[in-house]
């Protein structure tokens, strides 16, 4: 009983606590009895993270590799340059992980894949990395079906309890940041704070009702909502008109923060705050485009993407295509792995938060004028066979046909039935 | 705070790095910096591990050494080649740009007089450091020395007490302007000896949380060299 309040508050105070970074003990952890066919999973060092892994590995005999990504989740780690190839070689180096285990797989987090260069990782240690389920919740999953991953462990996830602590933890971070305030003037400060909690959760619990966010419809939504049933709470309390225009001002301000916030690389909202100002759309500046004179078909940028944005091509020719460039999040973990820089950037810009990617300014604004052709493949239908999405009806260009590269008519007729 | 303001102030703290440390350290790592550059030779061949901007590496260039400077960042490394080369001395410097436990994939045993490293350790846990230490040793040739300053925990109760309370209040503004938490070594000496080393001095300033330690490859004793596997 003990244990499980002492549990429940660690894990309370982390979730509170998750835009901090808490390191944990590096190295190799034993889970349960394993030996030298055992598999390995590797994670970063933030300790939130690995406690929930140790806690879905349980009765398993296997390895746990925690490599140094600063106390940082893995996914922003692996973005900010935090968590690289070096930060797994050195675990593998330090564990001895060579002559403990005699297989040489691991099985990585695929968000480790905008920062760690699987090619370089094999090259100095003689481990490949394999990619592993997306969310750690499907880990048991993964395990039960063999260590392969399933089709619907590719994809970025925001479920509820993601959102929960993402509210929260947010909320809280505002709070700390004004908390001095309740010293002063606590009645103002303290509603302040419960608006900032409630707004928080009310936007994240039903985040998938509200309209996608584009020109404010999101954010005019909400906070509509929440403005209405403040004025009827008013009306129903005879609030003066000072009290009508104090608090429907602080509501207002907390959602518009709210709507700032979302901005960056998230599943949220993909846009820069300048860029959803002044374009008002919440689209990414990196829009992929796949050169097929470059592309070897590797597969990598698909087994990578937590959006689906690319789908093989089986027939004549085996490739990779981009289908659907306007999901994209910009995480550039398929900029990170291309062996070939294959990867093009329709838009020539980036909105400069990944940082793992040294020639990255050069490699996103390179020409693709010669790609025009590629643009065929957007929204082509997928269908998923052998785990990974290939599109089903080719378009009728051939693939090496001297057709213009500039041939405006190639889009309307491809996608047409 | 906008945690995305947030975010993108933190970003751009690598190219503030010196003088992000210059000013968490209050000046006083240039200080130490020039100390151990005062005890390179003219010839020595010298490693900097983790030589970041080059900000060491440049001082020991500047006595006559041969430098070889690792680190595994590009950027870092980049900034260290430029540095050196204003200050006229690049034909002298070596860059090498991989992890810290890959000492022994690029240089081979004795290539070494001395090795020096400051503020990198801190970052590693007491195995990484022991693996390192290992392949240092190695490196050197016999007699060759070890200089390192880092960041300690105090030795003494009192002033370790004060010292995480310190840490503790300047957690924020360090977690900005480095990006990265900071994690005092415990017993630097003793980490330095477990090597094999023999440690022959040791500085210590503000109530001993930052050390200087100099120590030496024993010539008689074979190396053990354990970073095989």
């Amino acid at each position: 009983m003990m244990t499980l309040v002492k549990d429940s508050l660690w894990e309370l105070f982390h979730i509170f606590f998750r835009h901090f970074n808490f390191p944990c003990k590096l190295g190799l952890v034993r889970v349960g009895n394993p030996g030298g066919h055992s598999p390995i999973f590797l994670s970063g060092n933030y300790t939130l993270t690995v406690q929930r892994v140790l806690r879905k590995l349980r009765g398993l005999d296997c390895y746990l590799l925690v490599a140094n990504s600063r106390g940082s989740n893995v996914w922003c780690a692996a973005g900010m340059n935090e968590f690289s190839e070096y930060d797994v070689i050195d675990a593998i180096n330090v564990s001895g992980l060579r002559s403990i285990v005699k297989h040489r797989r691991i099985i990585a987090p695929v968000y480790a894949a905008p920062g760690v260069d699987i090619a370089a990782v094999k090259r100095e240690t003689g481990f490949n990395i394999k990619w592993g389920p997306t969310h750690l919740d499907d880990l048991p999953r993964f395990i039960a079906n063999g260590l392969k991953r399933t089709n619907d462990m590719f994809q970025v996830k925001f479920g509820l309890q993601d959102r929960l602590e993402q509210a929260l933890s947010t909320a809280w971070c505002y709070t700390m940041t004004i908390g001095i305030g309740v010293l002063v003037w606590p009645k103002f400060f303290l509603s302040v704070i419960g608006i900032i909690f409630f707004v928080y959760l009310f936007a994240f619990c039903l985040y998938p009702l509200f309209p996608e966010e584009r020109h404010w419809r999101r954010t005019l939504v909400i906070a509509g909502l929440l403005m209405g049933g403040m004025a009827a709470f008013g009306v129903w309390q005879d609030w003066a008109a000072a009290d009508f225009l104090i608090w429907e001002s602080v509501l207002a301000a907390v959602c518009v923060l709210m709507a700032l916030d979302c901005c960056g690389s998230t599943p949220l909202h993909k846009s820069t705050i300048k860029h959803w100002l002044l374009k008002g759309d919440y689209k990414s500046n990196f829009s992929p485009v796949i050169d097929p004179a470059l592309c070897i078909n590797c597969v990598q940028c698909i087994l990578v993407c937590p959006t689906d944005v690319f789908a093989a091509i089986r027939g004549d020719v085996n490739t990779v295509v981009s289908v659907k460039p306007e999901r994209c999040e910009e995480c550039l973990a398929c900029v990170k792995q291309c062996p070939t820089d294959a990867i093009f950037n329709r838009s020539g810009e980036v909105k400069g938060d990944v940082k793992s990617i040294v020639n990255l300014a050069a490699l996103a604004a390179r020409d693709w004028s010669h790609l025009a052709d590629e643009d065929r493949w957007i929204g082509a239908p997928t269908r998923v066979r052998g785990g990974i999405p290939v599109v089903i009806e080719h378009p009728t260009a051939q693939r090496s046909s001297p057709v213009p590269a500039a041939a405006p008519a190639a889009v309307p007729e491809l996608t047409g039935t | 705070m906008l945690m995305y303001g947030w975010m993108k102030w933190v970003e751009i703290a690598p190219e503030r790095y010196d003088w992000a440390v210059t000013v968490m350290t209050g000046g006083r790592l240039d200080q130490i910096k020039n100390r151990i550059a005062e005890e390179v030779q003219p010839g020595d061949r010298v490693l900097d591990i983790g030589c970041g901007t080059g900000t060491l590496a440049v001082r020991c260039l500047r006595r006559g050494a041969q430098v070889t400077g690792l680190d595994s960042s590009k950027y870092m490394v980049e900034q260290a080649v430029k540095h050196a080369r204003a200050a006229g001395v690049a034909e002298r410097l070596h860059v090498v740009q991989d992890s810290v436990t890959q000492l022994r994939k690029h240089f081979s045993e004795g290539s070494f007089d001395v090795i020096v490293s400051t503020m990198v350790l801190g970052e590693f846990p007491r195995e990484y450091l022991n693996y390192v230490m290992r392949d240092c040793r190695a490196l050197l040739r016999p007699g060759g020395r070890l200089i390192i300053a880092d960041e300690v925990l105090p030795d003494r109760i009192v002033p370790r007490v004060l010292y995480a309370l310190g840490l503790a209040l300047l957690w924020i503004p360090n977690f900005l302007l480095l990006r990265r938490p900071l994690f005092p070594i415990t017993d630097l000496p003793g980490v330095i000896r477990a090597g094999g080393f023999q440690v022959n001095r040791i500085e210590s300033w503000a109530a001993s949380s930052f050390k200087l330690v100099r120590a030496e490859n024993p010539a008689a004793e074979p190396a053990a060299v354990g970073a095989g596997l």
